[in-house]
């Protein structure tokens, strides 16, 4: 008796101690569980129901009754529209828990799963060199703007960083593929690698890939940079007023030490969360600028079957990419409560 | 310090300069175009294709180059080649003997034999299989068809049914559990009744649990995978990723000594027209469908000189459908929106040069009402005097007004009120997909707005889109601008009156129907109507009447003589009642490169002006150049294009 009186003090104890992490994996789970409910009301409440949009394709390409389609749309994908609500939801969520993400309506060798497992290393390939290249570089160039706003140089830079924070990234992605693939024809338009080679880890295969996501990445870069650099000067704005600043400064430090240690580490610490954002965010790719390169990604898949109307494809790519920006903002925020203690203790 | 951090800069620049030459210079990093290929654009499935066309996925260039039907007609021009059936005979006794080409293989080695044929035939089941009574294996290289008797077609007819179906894409072998129980199923089906001439595969009518069993047959056989793309034509698999697909000539091909190509190279999904045409421009691409608009096209052969462009005549006509379906209430009674003086009245609105010129500057204006043919098909097949006959109206705006008047609309400060007296307001619709209907959709709208009926425009992203909201009683819009004529199979006369009357125009005007079985009335209905259009139409020399499904009953059946008069009598009965509008022929655009398709025809045309103008129609004495034309769209005969038939036959 003792021992478990010991056992549920402890218990209460832990459950105390980490009570921010489980109130924040609460909220995760319950927002996860509105994703998988919102999921499921979109195919349901798409306009004439998915085996009515299969079945007129069926009518149309096999020359057969609308009927008789839609018996084949019933039998071809397994799934029945005038089956009560809740017994549909139970067979989806029986799917989910199974790991299956959905299967395309026009193609059943066509899985979500199988869209990830093959494309989303093309895109994170892509985004994450992107994303660490813009934020270094947009983080340094924020702050060294903020520290010399005055002269020339920061001025300038204020300038291409409003107005390339002001131009949409397809925009940039189409002005370098006009320039460097059509007209100067350094680069591919399109692809991840040349198809002549076998994919594979060998250098020629490494560097065919990171030839083909030159473009893709610079445009990445270009459009994201200016964004960082922005985020950057007004975390390091209100920084650069503090005591150990000025401390720093009257100590005689170089201004590359106070610039790297003092203002851009305090600066960037609020930029974890955003940063943990779009690392989330990036699973999803992106689609317009994977369209414009035509590089096969998520990004690309999801606009595809958009375009196709190909809704679980697109139902089991949004709820991935949701539950991915949810484990990332629970993973930011413990964290981030990890990093500033007074963050845990307000909970 | 400067000096040091110069250095470093100058350092990392070389460093970028060196590796930036080495990607340049090294040809298996970048890739780039090679030699004896052929370059062009195709849509397949990014990731989960299958290995066969019968399974739902997209297959690009695979569903071009590598499966192959019996016969090969060109679409447009009804031109036909003999690719896996090297002759067909067709008997007086109902039957046809189709003998294989002895070399002819399957990309994995295997003969392809009869029963690859049957298997086809039994588990895909379309549309020919409906004028079948029995096929069967008479030896691995012969096919026996016997046609069914009530319906048989003409001799014409039979070898463009049979070149209709891509029949090298069902190996016995692989699919035999399928393709035993479909047979299994259909040979236990009863046989339809004496005369019947609805729906019935080899002639059985199957009952509702063996059309279940057939159905959940067919989605095991379409979701089956096997490890190689099933197929026996010319080109096969040598290269397949995300974006790109290589195709490698067939060595155990029977025209593998005549294809024009080694390889085939192509890219998926690009469809934003920028694109396709940057990479026109840039020399990526040796052919690309589509006509853009005058300056850009101008400014594509102006990038790049080793483009030509060619046109084709498209056997499909755009325009307007009225959806009858729509109506107003007029003292509390329910009358057509759209009365005969109204639709009479709307054929005067509109200047169908300006919208033909906006939509597709090289397409032919029309000023006749719809026909359910396009105009060029319709003069080939028409009398001279049934064509000569139908109405061709004009631009006229005092008549137009003068028809909806009498048709009971008014106009009230500027714009046109119904005959209830409200304010119409009128929604059209259109495929945006489709670049030449998208623009000739807004220049209608525009046309109308000017004459004073207020338009809004509704763009769906697809074809399949828009036919599903338009034939739709809720969701339907009050018109529609699509193909008001086309023939999407073989130019047969029938083709357009099946797109018309069977499968998607009658749906979009909503025609009348008989009821159907079930339904309130259909008892008092023969049963051969049940469910039936219910139009009835005047005859040609308007001595009496007929009704349009009586026609088409037995169209395939009819000799030269039968199918002129029938041919009259539909298409002046149906251009009578002003169902639609149609602006303009359409034409079909080729880009081709010189230098790579090195026996394009017509030289002297190209050589004076890379954007050639002439698009033969068919109707010339001297048919080559129409049959040349129609041969170089490569979505319209497939394999045929890249095969040197002259050689060819020189060497048979």
């Amino acid at each position: 008796m003792e021992k478990f009186k010991s056992f549920l003090r402890h218990l209460r104890m832990f459950l105390f101690k980490y009570r921010y992490f489980f109130m924040k994996l609460g909220i995760a789970l319950l927002t996860l569980g509105a994703v998988v409910i919102l999921s499921f009301i979109l195919i349901v409440n798409m306009p004439g129901t998915v085996i009515d949009a299969f079945a007129m394709q069926l009518s149309v390409e096999r020359r057969i009754s609308l009927d008789q389609a839609y018996i084949l749309a019933t039998q071809m994908l397994n799934y029945d529209p005038d089956a009560p609500i809740l017994e549909r939801f139970s067979v989806y969520l029986g799917q989910l828990l199974q790991g299956n993400l959905g299967v395309s309506i026009k193609n059943s060798a066509k899985s979500v799963n199988l869209i990830l497992r093959e494309l989303l290393p093309r895109t994170l390939f892509v985004s994450s060199i992107a994303l660490t290249i813009s934020f270094l570089l947009g983080t340094t160039v924020g702050s060294r703007t903020i520290w010399r706003r005055k002269s020339f140089g920061a001025r300038a830079l204020d300038g291409y960083i409003v107005v390339s924070n002001a131009v949409p990234d397809y925009i940039v992605a189409l002005i370098l593929i006009t320039v460097f693939a059509f007209n100067l024809g350094w680069f591919p338009n399109q692809g991840a690698y040349n198809a002549l080679l076998d994919p594979g880890f060998n250098i020629i295969f490494i560097l065919s890939l990171l030839y083909f996501a030159f473009l893709p990445i610079s445009a990445h870069v270009f459009s994201q940079m200016s964004f960082w650099s922005m985020q950057m000067q007004g975390s390091a704005l209100g920084v650069l007023g503090e005591d150990y600043i000025n401390a720093a400064r009257a100590r005689g430090l170089p201004e590359k030490i106070i610039i790297r240690k003092y203002l851009k580490r305090n600066a960037m610490l609020p930029l974890v969360t955003q940063l943990a954002i779009s690392f989330g965010v990036m699973f999803g790719g992106a689609p317009l600028m994977e369209s414009i390169f035509n590089y096969p990604g998520i990004g690309q898949a999801f606009s595809q079957a958009i375009a196709e109307r190909d809704y679980y494809v697109v139902q089991g790519i949004l709820l991935f990419v949701s539950v991915i920006v949810i484990g990332v903002n629970l993973v930011a925020d413990t964290i981030y409560s990890l990093i500033d203690p007074r963050i845990r203790r307000s909970a | 310090m400067i000096r040091r951090s110069i250095l470093k800069k100058l350092l990392l620049l070389t460093a970028v300069l060196s590796v930036s030459f080495g990607f340049y210079s090294c040809d298996e990093i970048i890739g780039g175009k090679t030699v004896d290929t052929f370059y062009m654009l195709a849509n397949w499935e990014t990731v989960g294709m299958k290995n066969h066309i019968n399974g739902g996925s997209q297959a690009g260039l695979l569903n071009i180059f590598s499966v192959e039907p019996l016969i090969q007609y060109v679409r447009s021009t009804d031109e036909i080649y003999y690719m896996l059936a090297e002759s067909v005979d067709h008997n007086d006794d109902g039957t046809t003997i189709i003998h294989l080409r002895p070399e002819a293989r399957w990309h994995n080695g295997d003969d392809y034999v009869a029963q690859d044929v049957v298997a086809y035939y039994y588990i895909n089941q379309l549309e020919a299989t409906n004028y079948m009574s029995a096929i069967e294996a008479i030896d691995d290289k012969t096919v026996k068809i016997t046609w069914k008797a009530s319906i048989e077609p003409n001799d014409n007819v039979k070898n463009l049914i049979l070149a209709v179906d891509p029949v090298g894409s069902v190996k016995y072998d692989v699919f035999k559990t399928w393709v035993d129980a479909i047979i299994e199923i259909m040979d236990e089906a009863p046989a339809m009744p004496e005369g019947y001439t609805g729906w019935a595969p080899f002639g059985k009518i199957v009952n509702d649990v063996q059309e279940t069993a057939a159905y959940a047959n067919y989605a095991e056989f379409t979701n089956y995978n096997p490890d190689w793309f099933i197929a026996t034509g010319p080109y096969k698999l040598y290269s397949v990723n995300e974006t790109d697909m290589i195709l490698i000539a067939n060595e155990d091909h029977w025209a593998y000594e005549y294809l024009k190509f080694k390889y085939v190279h192509s890219y998926n999904h690009i469809t934003d027209p920028t694109q396709i045409y940057g990479m026109l421009m840039s020399g990526q691409l040796d052919y690309a469908g589509g006509t853009p608009i005058l300056d850009t096209l101008e400014q594509i052969l102006l990038a790049n000189e080793n483009l030509v462009h060619f046109k084709t005549n498209d056997p499909g006509a755009c325009g307007l459908l009225f959806n009858l379906a729509k109506t107003v209430s007029v003292d509390g009674v329910r009358r057509p929106l759209f009365n005969d003086k109204i639709r009479e009245g709307f054929e005067y609105i509109f200047n169908r040069d300006d919208i033909a010129f906006i939509a597709n500057p090289y397409s032919k204006v029309t000023y006749r009402s719809m026909m359910a043919m396009a105009p060029s098909d319709a003069e080939k097949y028409m009398s001279e005097e049934a064509w000569d006959s139908l109405t061709v109206y004009s631009h006229d705006a005092s008549r137009a007004a003068e028809l909806l008047i009498e048709g009971g609309w008014s106009k009230v400060d500027g714009w046109w009120h119904g005959e209830d007296g409200e304010k119409l307001s009128f929604t059209l619709h259109f495929d945006g997909s489709n670049d030449h209907q998208a623009r000739a959709a807004q220049a209608t709208a525009a046309q109308m707005n000017e004459f004073g009926i207020e338009t809004k425009l509704k763009s769906s992203s697809s074809w399949n889109d828009w036919f599903g909201s338009a034939q739709s009683y809720v969701w339907s819009s009050e018109l529609s601008l699509t193909w008001t004529d086309l023939n999407m199979s073989f130019s047969y006369p029938t083709g357009s009156f099946v797109y018309a009357f069977r499968d998607v125009s009658f749906k979009v005007i909503h025609l009348p129907k008989f009821p159907a079985f079930g339904e309130a009335g259909y008892e008092e209905v023969p049963e051969k109507y049940w469910g039936d259009l219910s139009v009835e139409l005047p005859t040609f020399d308007r001595t009496g009447t007929f009704l349009l499904i009586d026609k088409m009953q037995g169209l395939y059946s009819l000799d030269d003589a039968e199918m002129q008069e029938t041919v009259d009598d539909i298409i002046t009965g149906v251009a009578s009642q002003n169902w639609g509008v149609p602006f303009y022929q359409n034409s079909c655009g080729m880009f081709y490169n010189t230098k790579a398709f090195t026996d394009l025809p017509r030289k002297d045309l190209w050589e004076a002006d890379r954007n050639i103008e002439y698009i033969p129609s068919g109707n010339e004495d001297d048919l080559t150049d129409f049959y040349a034309f129609g041969r170089l769209n490569i979505h319209f005969s497939y394999a045929a294009t890249l095969i040197d038939w002259e050689r060819f036959f020189e060497n048979q």
